[in-house]
């Protein structure tokens, strides 16, 4: 059914909410990839097969969700409108949940999240700490819509913002407004994002392009896939409204191949929109024509470059162009192009909607809204976050992520990627947003945060993100190609007890070069990560060089593991998972590990009950 | 075209805007190293030997001065602190790259960089692009690309196979900073060793010499009009 005008679309969404019945059970399974792949999708199914069974099928509704953001603890199911929050829920759990959950109207405890610190369980989602100090802008739909249903975007007042601009904005206005927002680009650059659309807009052309940015590479980053699975019509919305405001026809989503439910539930998504006449020609009833195609990248990091990402979008292997041609004037196929991030584009409709000063009530002087940061590493609380800029790394690591895995000692946080840098304890403290990360050395980047504790070494994280670049670097050009080489090459001589006197002020150098020589921001912030690790903990670095030692018992090559005789219970766990038997000893007697056998990989370590085996 | 005036080394300048900056630099004199710029090819930017300090306004910027173009008000500076030590390490970088290529010794000499503190790669190649950028912009053939990224990006032919689009011109040689790429005539042959193709001479119908591989006059023919016979003659003989 396509919908001639902009009153027909709100007829629809009068229409879909006045057939919604608010007091209906509504149980949400989230169908993100994390928990997917801890078998959601079967849990749904039980869930469905229950409702049947049980004969509800009237007073309950079943939705599966995108990401609900609490990864860790996958699958999530929440009973609305109880709020109630179920965690690593299994298929067999299922009929107990709905008898207790829907029919006895109370809740089951055993799936309930027990809080690790408190050892209480919570029951509603809301007073979940990992949720409570959230503020959930761009995250808003995630977790509450069904994402490959248009009409539940519509009934969560989807396409308004878009009615909105199309009857009461003109395009200038718009820019205005997202300009007066102080909304700046989430994908790494934070550029004022009104700012490149003006530029944009003025810029001369035959057609004008607009670009969604989604070939997230960061490892272990996963904010742009989940807005792009669990909320593909925001993203939409936003470049339907971008593309009036800047004058463009036609729009490129760039995801990775490596997101193929983002893929999917986007592709869906444009054929909804089409169908209802949001994307295509004379959208609603008006002059305004646009469509979006989707672009799948073939998984290169460098293609999340902007130039890069242009050029792979055209056809050719992704490489950077030189710096001084600026894509909002000669963009894809040399035609003014505006290209923004995922998030920047979720957060448009919502600027839209409740206007600039809404979303610049919060943040700091020049970060305003929300960011969203994928929390990973060793806190207890793994998973997706969004949280008002300004807040803490502390508030972000120890209120929303709980604090360090097993109560350890907080080492470092790496923020913005492989590219970023390493922050340490005495900065906990700073509030995140663009400015105050650069300041430190490091960045905001898309939002990838990676905590780490003091069982790791910090040559050895540094060596683990060159490794990384020195195969995703394009190797265009010389600082960047060959730099990395040589980086890579410095810091595994060090962990591996080689290292040379000179070899931190070579790294020093070395980055310096390439950071004033590279071409593109992946080959100027690649050093990141290796100057602020030789900065904040230099005292590692010389540990490896001159004591040939890894004070966090790490680098295989400067350690040996061996059994506190005293300590050793004789348990016979660290033997069964030794894979080189290098461990012997009878049972409920103290173990002993062969040293010319031992590989030092740390399992007998990590599973040691009482802690009696020790790293020197 | 208007004008741009610029302030190049301490001295003003009025200047076509959009004149590269390497081209201004050379219209005065001033030494400016490159290895991946031919004044035949789009500029590329890929070495980063030819580095340039500009400010723009209260922001200072080390770019590469073969393709970023003049404007009105740049500042340019080609010798400063920041330039020298971030050219003295790319520098440093390909010594390691290429330590025995003489071209690359040299230039490393004549900017006083000798040594170098990094690993020795042993790859003359020094990934310019020239030979795939001459192949494609000039000759109009793309015989040969970039494979791979990062540290393993080598210039090849498609699947590392013998190239069927070659046409033996030898532009690549030409053009190779390092001569990095290697050609051989022997007798009737022609020989491309790194794109693994050989080529059959055309004889000089006149003094017998072997003037160019029969592919690369066919290839010439098409695109000329110029007599049958024009192609059977060397040039001496002509």
């Amino acid at each position: 059914m396509r919908l001639e005008s902009v009153t027909q679309l709100e007829e629809l969404r009068n229409r879909l909410l006045s057939e919604r019945d608010p007091s209906k059970n509504t149980i949400f399974v989230c169908g993100g990839t994390g928990c997917l792949s801890n078998g959601s999708a079967l849990v749904a199914e039980a869930f469905r097969d229950e409702i049947s069974a049980q004969n509800i099928d009237a007073s309950v509704e079943l939705k599966m969700t995108g990401c609900h953001g609490f990864c860790e603890r996958g699958p999530l199911v929440v009973f609305r409108p109880q709020g109630i929050f179920y965690q690593k829920v299994t298929v067999k759990s299922v009929p107990e949940i709905v008898k207790k959950t829907i029919i006895e109207k109370t809740h089951h405890e055993q799936y309930l999240y027990k809080d690790p610190n408190t050892k209480e369980s919570v029951t509603h989602e809301a007073d979940i700490p990992f949720y409570k100090h959230q503020v959930r802008w761009v995250l808003g739909h995630n977790g509450k819509i069904d994402p490959t249903n248009i009409d539940g975007y519509i009934l969560e007042n989807g396409y308004s913002a878009l009615s909105k601009v199309l009857t009461t904005m003109q395009p200038d206005e718009i820019i205005d407004q997202i300009e007066k927002s102080g909304l700046r680009g989430r994908g790494g650059g934070g550029f004022l994002t009104g700012r490149k659309w003006r530029t944009t807009k003025k810029a001369e052309g035959e057609v004008r392009y607009i670009i969604c940015n989604g070939d997230e590479g960061d490892p272990g980053a996963f904010m742009d896939r989940s807005i792009m699975e669990g909320d593909p019509h925001g993203v939409i919305e936003g470049m339907i409204i971008g593309a009036y405001a800047i004058g463009s026809s036609k729009g490129y989503i760039y995801v990775r191949m490596e997101y193929p439910l983002a893929v999917k539930n986007l592709l869906k998504a444009i054929e909804d929109a089409r169908a209802y006449g949001l994307l295509g020609k004379n959208i609603l009833g008006t002059p305004l024509s646009f469509d979006i195609e989707i672009n799948r990248g073939g998984g290169a990091f460098v293609c999340g470059e902007s130039s890069a990402l242009m050029t792979s979008i055209m056809g050719k292997a992704g490489e950077p162009r030189a710096k001084y041609i600026h894509t909002s004037e000669k963009g894809l196929w040399d035609m003014p192009t505006n290209l923004n991030n995922v998030e920047t584009w979720a957060n448009v409709p919502l600027i839209i909607s409740n206007g600039p000063d809404w979303f610049s009530s919060v943040g700091t002087q020049n970060s305003k809204g929300t960011k969203v940061f994928s929390l990973v590493g060793s806190v207890k609380n793994v998973g997706l976050v969004e949280v008002p800029m300004g807040l803490t790394l502390r508030e972000i690591i120890f209120d929303i992520g709980g604090g360090i895995i097993k109560d350890r000692k907080f080492k470092a946080v790496q923020t913005g990627g492989p590219s970023g840098g390493c922050i340490p304890e005495q900065y906990l403290d700073i509030p995140v947003d663009f400015d105050e990360l650069s300041k430190l050395g490091s960045m905001m980047g898309s939002g990838g945060m990676i905590v780490m504790d003091e069982n790791t070494c910090m040559v050895d994280v540094a060596r683990y993100f060159i490794n990384f670049l020195v195969d995703e670097s394009c190797g265009k050009c010389t600082p960047c190609r060959e730099g990395l080489r040589q980086m890579l090459t410095i810091l595994t001589r060090i962990t591996k007890g080689e290292g040379r006197a000179e070899d931190i002020k070579i790294l020093e150098d070395l980055g310096d070069g390439m950071i004033w020589g590279s071409l593109c921001a992946l080959g100027g912030s690649a050093p990141n990560p290796v100057l602020t690790t030789i900065q904040y903990f230099r005292n590692e670095y010389e540990a490896h060089i001159e004591k040939k030692q890894c004070p966090a018992g790490v680098c295989t090559e400067l350690i040996s593991l061996s059994i506190n005789p005293d300590a050793c219970i004789g348990c016979r766990r660290c033997a069964k998972v030794c894979s080189v038997s290098a461990i012997a000893g009878e049972n409920k007697k103290p173990h002993v590990i062969d040293q010319k056998l031992c590989i030092r990989c740390r399992a007998c370590y990590e599973v040691c009950p009482v802690d009696a085996v020790i790293i020197t | 075209m208007e004008d741009s005036t610029i302030i190049f080394n301490g001295t003003e300048y009025k200047v076509q805007k959009g004149t590269p900056l390497l081209s201004i630099a050379r219209s005065l004199n001033i030494f400016i190293p490159t290895l991946c710029h031919n004044d035949a090819l789009v500029p590329y930017g890929a070495c980063r030997m030819c580095i340039v300090e500009i400010q723009k306004g209260n922001r200072m910027r080390v770019v590469t001065s073969c393709n970023y173009p003049a404007e009105d008000g740049l500042v340019v500076k080609t010798d400063t602190e920041k330039v020298i030590s971030t050219r003295n390490i790319i520098m440093e970088l390909l010594i390691a790259r290429a330590p025995k290529n003489k071209q690359i010794k040299q230039l490393g000499e004549r900017l006083g960089v000798t040594k170098t503190r990094f690993e020795e790669v042993g790859d003359d190649c020094i990934m310019c692009g020239m030979c795939i950028r001459a192949c494609e912009e000039v000759v109009g053939v793309s015989a040969i690309g970039f494979k791979n990224r990062g540290i393993t990006r080598m210039p090849a032919t498609p699947f590392m196979e013998t190239s069927k689009n070659c046409i033996g011109c030898g532009s690549c040689v030409y053009v190779c900073p390092t001569k990095y790429i290697k050609m051989e005539d022997k007798g009737s042959q022609r020989y491309i060793y790194n794109w693994k193709v050989a080529f059959d001479m055309v004889q000089c119908k006149k003094c017998g010499d072997f003037i160019a591989p029969v592919k690369q006059l066919d290839y010439i023919k098409k695109k000329v009009s110029l007599p049958e016979d024009f192609f059977e003659i060397c040039n001496n003989c002509r």
